[in-house]
């Protein structure tokens, strides 16, 4: 596959893959093992996620999977699409479209998918920059909570509960969950562009800073019981919001969602691109992607089913 | 060809959406939910507007659990009830005394039900609260919204939705309490009468009065746009009445883990809104309608923290502040501790205006 990316479409392509269906969950099973400790745990992780980033960006050139390793990452990453969409496909069965059959909407999830796997790379690499502004929109309204924070549900820090703070910080690694796409990435940065440094660490900031407003806020938003019960604490805090231009502030994000969900479908094709198809010609890239993305949606529905 | 075939498959899926359409046409629209009764005989009324009559129906049904009660009245209406549009949920007095969220339960549950509306208690019986806005041309919901805020803005409510309640009932550090309301005396509109104070998940039989339901949440730190409070001031045989209307206020709790003491330092700036001897100029006179206003408060703080530690109801979140800020004298059976505390309040109030007069 022959394309090169700008820094921006980079971080913009690494960012989709690392938000998505998790940014909704992940907080409730992190403030359950970790309970007041959660988000300095967090914090700890992501300071684990920056000196990932720093060691893939110095050792990517180094980075070869071989034949085995590729089925098995291809494997690895057809079922973490399977799941995320049959997850998405369960979430918005139960807070959306709770009549509209499962498979219609697995379906129109892995249609876009499907689609986007098959166009030309340039058109998937700028399809996130459609929601950037989704993404501020996103933080905007969670900040519409801000009033009814409760700042000591932080406290008391717990520094020597060892426990907690590993499970806590396995916990924290699903926000992070992707990471391993830069190593699949980084080769296509145009040769003359340089990401250490600077690039990197404003990547880290904003990635941090998008997870942690979310741990901070579940934590100071549910008491630490009723949390528990909350298994998409950041929907369940949108819900909660007032504003006069729509009913429920959540739906509108479950489509962003959504959207996220089928971008992971599409970095299906660079995984196959990557992994698999690097010295094979662009038809039989093209026939796989399409057997993959099929082979995905049964995957989806099936896992959607047995949900149930 | 095979392409458009294509595009229109994809748009009829994409009409998917009809499943799940809800047309308010096709629906009654509850504004107005009352509950009375307890597990397994739960009695609910749901008012909705009648837009032809131009008032608001009530339909009345029995069941063993709130769900059930409204499937029951879903039989005797001719389209079915719809909470999406829900704005307050009246409870009877008898009914909180069991724990209140299995009556909330289902409004936490389905996505579809609102959860930043308003919930009150009322002085027995629900039936009547419902009833009386029967004759309204707006919503019947409205009604009690527009009545329960504009009491938070006048600091007697604390300001509480469904969410911010539900929120303090799986809290042991810290109780609710809730709005509490009665009929007037002609049985034609619904009265502020106060705060009911709850302890975990139940009502404890307590109603702080408005007076001491602003005290309280003064104590809380949580004045609204107006809390006003009027004494006499007693001057040459004279009596004068006296409002001021507190602009801000600073808490500081000191806490000693030892003696289980808590001093709570407040310091109350005020305007006066109403004093017609006037002369509040003048130093003597100045100093004396502020050491009058302090006395009062300090008289009604201690009252107020007596009679929430009686009914072991920690509304102020004491038990929350404890349990963040000094760990070790934080216990799991929270409520047991707080009523064993030793609190002491002080109040000094400061006059930083005077109106437009001085």
């Amino acid at each position: 596959m022959n394309f090169s990316l700008s820094k921006a479409q980079f971080f913009l392509l690494l960012f989709i893959i690392q938000t998505g269906v998790v940014y909704i969950a992940f907080q409730t099973p992190l403030i359950i093992y970790s309970q007041h400790s959660a988000w300095y745990v967090f914090f700890l992780a992501s300071i684990f996620h920056y000196g990932l980033l720093l060691f893939f960006e110095r050792y990517y050139q180094f980075f070869f999977l071989n034949g085995f390793f590729r089925w098995v990452y291809l494997i690895y990453w057809l079922l973490i699409t399977a799941v995320l969409i049959a997850y998405m496909g369960y979430v918005l069965a139960s807070w959306v479209l709770p009549r509209t059959p499962e498979w219609i909407v697995v379906m129109m999830i892995v249609g876009l998918s499907l689609y986007a796997n098959l166009v030309r790379p340039e058109t998937i690499i700028n399809i996130g920059v459609m929601l950037i502004p989704i993404i501020f929109l996103f933080v905007i309204f969670l900040m519409l909570a801000i009033p009814d924070l409760t700042w000591s549900n932080l406290f008391p820090v717990e520094w020597n509960n060892t426990r907690q703070i590993m499970a806590g910080m396995i916990h924290s690694m699903y926000a992070f969950f992707g990471i391993e796409m830069y190593l699949l990435y980084r080769p296509f940065l145009k040769q003359d562009l340089q990401v250490k440094g600077k690039p990197l660490l404003i990547y880290q900031l904003v990635i941090f800073i998008f997870y942690f407003i979310s741990v901070v806020f579940t934590q100071m938003f549910f008491a630490l019981e009723e949390v528990q019960l909350i298994p998409e604490p950041i929907m369940y805090i949108l819900k909660s919001q007032e504003v006069n231009f729509v009913k429920r502030l959540d739906i509108f994000f479950h489509l962003y969602l959504a959207f996220l969900v089928h971008c992971y479908g599409h970095d299906l094709r660079f995984v196959l691109s990557c992994a698999l198809f690097v010295k094979k010609t662009e038809a039989s890239e093209t026939k796989y992607c399409f057997f993959s993305s099929s082979l995905s949606h049964p995957a989806a529905i099936c896992h959607a089913i047995s949900a149930h | 060809m095979y392409r458009k075939g294509i595009m229109l498959l994809l748009s009829m899926l994409l009409l998917a959406g009809c499943w799940d359409e809800r047309l308010y046409k096709n629906a009654s629209v509850v504004t107005l939910v009352g509950v009375d009764g307890y597990i397994g005989a739960y009695k609910g009324y749901y008012a909705y507007p009648n837009t032809a009559a131009q008032q608001n129906e009530v339909i009345e049904a029995d069941g063993i659990s709130p769900r059930d009660v409204r499937n029951q009245a879903n039989l005797k209406v001719e389209q079915t009830l719809d909470l999406s549009e829900l704005s307050t949920i009246l409870v009877s007095d008898q009914t909180v005394r069991e724990p209140l969220y299995d009556i909330l339960d289902i409004y936490f549950r389905d996505p579809q039900n609102p959860i930043s509306i308003k919930i009150a208690v009322t002085e027995g019986d629900v039936k009547p609260f419902i009833e009386l806005t029967k004759d309204l041309a707006g919503g019947a919901g409205g009604y009690y919204e527009r009545f329960m805020e504009s009491t938070e803005e006048n600091t007697i409510f604390p300001k509480l939705d469904l969410q911010t309640v539900g929120s303090m009932l799986f809290e042991q550090t810290i109780d609710i309490a809730l709005p509490y309301i009665q009929l007037s005396e002609d049985k034609k509109h619904a009265v502020a009468a106060g705060v009911a104070l709850f302890s975990g998940q139940t009502f404890t039989g307590t109603i702080l009065t408005p007076k001491q339901s602003l005290t309280m949440l003064l104590l809380m730190n949580q004045p609204s746009k107006q809390a006003r409070m009027s004494y006499m001031w007693k001057h040459d045989g004279k009596s004068m009445p006296i409002t001021a209307d507190v602009i801000h206020i600073k808490r500081q709790w000191t806490v000693n883990e030892e003696l289980k003491r808590i001093d709570m330092d407040y310091l109350i700036e005020v305007e006066i809104e109403e004093f017609a001897h006037d002369h509040l100029y003048k130093d003597p006179v100045f100093k004396e309608v502020q050491q009058l206003i302090q006395d009062h408060l300090q008289g009604e703080f201690e009252e107020v923290l007596r009679i929430l530690q009686g009914q072991q109801s920690d509304t102020l979140g004491i038990g929350r502040y404890i349990r963040a800020y000094h760990p070790k004298m934080f216990q799991k059976d929270w409520h047991a501790v707080y009523a064993s505390l030793q609190l002491v309040p002080s109040v000094q109030v400061k006059i930083i205006r005077t109106g437009v007069l001085r």
